[in-house]
């Protein structure tokens, strides 16, 4: 595939176009992309509001009906519920893999067996998030291109 | 998971799994105590019984919700005593433990069944860990 970079003068009028002969998951996988590069989010940190960009956000956490937002140097206080995010942001790889966490799936390292059905994200920080039973059919669907049934 | 869930995902592997192992169990078991025993067809249905009766006890596996690493440790322990208890209750029912080194080899079969089942298990999680993670790179296209 080929890549053109062209400059622009204004900050507003960035965009990103494929032109492709077919919208392959490949395809889509750039769009999802290019869509979380564009994103920002805004939370809270040490009591002052702080602008990030979503592609930077390794995972969300709920933690008594408080939700964080975690990049690699800080966590920041979001004013958004879980499932809000998860509906908002699911086609733009993030992952709800247990009932407190939403994961970024661009930023698993790895993903390793658990006990009891379970398996492990390794996260490109070192940190490592449980992947819930009840979830792992839902994230085979996804990385396996739908060809997972069941087993 | 809901109870139907397991029972189709999680018995039903069991059962087969444990069915196999029983069988060669069986055969070492038999070779080393009744070498000259000989069995009529019925002999087949053994392995089929006593890997219902092993598959039983896996009912305490069962949860709705999701189970902690210790709540999984002690599950699978007291999975573990039930289903020696009643596998050696049954052949001695059965007047099928005739001494106590019969009685220890039978434990130590079901030991080494009931290990051979988890491993078998991990294994199978370890190939779609691997699977997964093969998905996600390239998701990422690394």
């Amino acid at each position: 595939m080929k890549v053109w970079i062209k400059r622009i003068a204004n900050k507003t009028e960035e965009q990103v176009v494929i032109e492709c002969v077919e919208v392959t998951p490949e395809v889509e996988s750039i769009q999802s992309f290019a869509l979380t590069k564009g994103t920002t989010l805004t939370g809270m940190l040490n009591e002052r509001l702080y602008q990030f960009n979503l592609a930077e956000v390794f995972y969300f956490e709920a933690v008594d009906e408080r939700v964080f937002a975690y990049t690699k140097a800080n966590s920041y206080e979001l004013k958004i519920r879980l499932y809000e995010l998860e509906n908002a942001y699911h086609s733009q790889h993030f992952f709800r893999c247990s009932k407190s966490f939403l994961v970024n799936l661009m930023k698993i390292e790895s993903i390793s067996p658990a006990l009891n059905g379970r398996f492990m994200a390794h996260m490109k920080n070192q940190e490592r998030i449980i992947i819930s039973r009840q979830y792992v059919p839902e994230l085979k669907r996804i990385l396996m291109g739908g060809t997972y049934h069941g087993l | 998971m809901d109870f139907k869930t397991f029972i189709f995902k999680k018995m039903v592997i069991s059962y087969f799994i444990a069915t196999t192992c029983i069988t060669g169990a069986m055969a070492v078991v038999g070779m080393l105590f009744e070498p000259t025993v000989r069995f009529g067809y019925e002999a087949f249905l053994s392995p089929l019984l006593f890997g219902a009766i092993a598959t039983l006890p896996g009912l305490v596996q069962y949860s709705k919700k999701e189970l902690s690493l210790q709540q999984t440790l002690l599950r699978d322990l007291i999975h573990l005593i039930l289903l020696e208890t009643l596998i050696l209750l049954v052949l001695w029912a059965n007047g099928m433990v005739t001494s106590g080194a019969i009685a220890l080899s039978l434990a130590l079969a079901i030991l080494i069944i009931d290990l051979t089942v988890h491993l078998v298990m991990w294994i199978n999680d370890k190939k779609s860990a691997r699977e997964l993670t093969s998905g996600l790179k390239k998701l990422q296209g690394v």
